[in-house]
């Protein structure tokens, strides 16, 4: 698929969501589904780092890039900083993969 | 009209503060895009136009692996989250004619959405205000996205100097900034666990979407159960 069709459907549902509840006179989403969509982008973000740290090429991989990963989520739950996050698991990454 | 003007400028100012952490993001997001093969005028291109940093992330981290139809829907599920900050701006917005609804609903961010919602509920806030907000945000994005780019092409090896973990290390990051107690650790922990699972023995990356349907529905599970 071409790119730019691609960023296209994805503005489209984006916006689709933005716009949706706009509307509304002040009426509210079912409390069940509120309570459902807070937890959405916790699980959908989880889903793509364990296989990005986990996997490669279909199987399971515990190199260096778990450590560095794990330095990561212990800074992001100390700090709650996405940069302070990346700068100290890619320490780890480079000293782990360069160093030893 | 100056009064206008006014309430459109105050609204960027408010959202001023944002824009280191939208830059340091932005650049970020760039290089991670370059280096699974997107020109710099693409990576660019989706900022502008799509315009939400989690999920162009998401689309990064799933370029070379996925069809277009798995990423545009992960991007509706991640940004589902949209349609509460969409609903509990829509009391102010009442007497707000429909093209300036669709107007804010454009540039609509995390970040302007939180300044603009404080400042209704002071009072203080109207539909320029929010507009303002949100185009601060969306002028730096872009933008930064793009340099982001022009670094990435500097880079030669980017697996080299561990570029190749920026990705999962900003969404390290970003998950945690989602996190609202115990329950989201469910959620959290379940869905990797199932992802992991997926990605090994089933085709495609379906998995995804299906893992974090999963994950979300067992989180909210347990925060009945852990409030018990």
């Amino acid at each position: 698929m071409n790119p730019w069709v691609v960023f296209l459907g994805m503005a489209a549902v984006t916006y689709l969501t933005r716009f949706a509840m706009m509307p509304l006179m002040g009426r509210e989403l079912p409390r069940p589904l509120l309570a459902w969509l807070r937890f959405v982008p916790v699980a959908l973000l989880s889903a793509l780092i364990a296989p990005a740290v986990f996997v490669s090429e279909r199987q399971l991989v515990l190199g260096p890039q778990v450590l560095s990963a794990l330095v990561g989520v212990l800074v992001a739950w100390r700090t709650r900083s996405v940069l302070l996050t990346i700068l100290a698991g890619m320490a780890c990454q480079l000293l782990l993969t360069q160093v030893f | 009209m100056g009064g206008h003007m006014k309430s459109f400028m105050r609204g960027f100012a408010a959202a001023a503060p944002m824009v280191p952490g939208v830059v340091v993001f932005g650049l970020v997001y760039g290089v991670a895009a370059r280096a699974v093969g997107l020109s710099p005028a693409q990576t660019a291109g989706m900022s502008a136009i799509v315009h939400a940093g989690s999920s162009q992330f998401m689309a990064v981290g799933m370029w070379t692996a996925s069809s277009g139809g798995a990423i545009i829907l992960t991007t509706l599920m991640i940004n589902l989250r949209h349609l509460l900050m969409g609903a509990s701006v829509a009391p102010y917005i009442r007497n707000v004619s429909l093209p300036w609804k669709m107007l804010l609903a454009l540039w609509m961010s995390d970040e302007s959405y939180a300044m603009a919602i404080a400042a209704y509920e002071r009072g203080d806030g109207d539909a320029k205000y929010f507009l303002g907000a949100n185009f601060c945000i969306w002028i730096t994005w872009w933008p930064a996205g793009l340099a982001g780019a022009w670094i990435g092409s500097a880079v030669p090896d980017p697996a080299r100097y561990g570029f190749n973990m920026v990705f999962p290390l900003a969404f390290i990051g970003i998950v945690a900034s989602f996190f609202k107690g115990r329950a989201s650790g469910v959620a959290a922990l379940v869905s990797a666990a199932l992802a992991v699972v997926g990605a090994m023995v089933l085709p495609g990356n379906w998995y995804i979407v299906a893992a974090g349907v999963l994950g979300a529905s067992l989180g909210l599970a347990a925060e009945g159960r852990l409030r018990r």
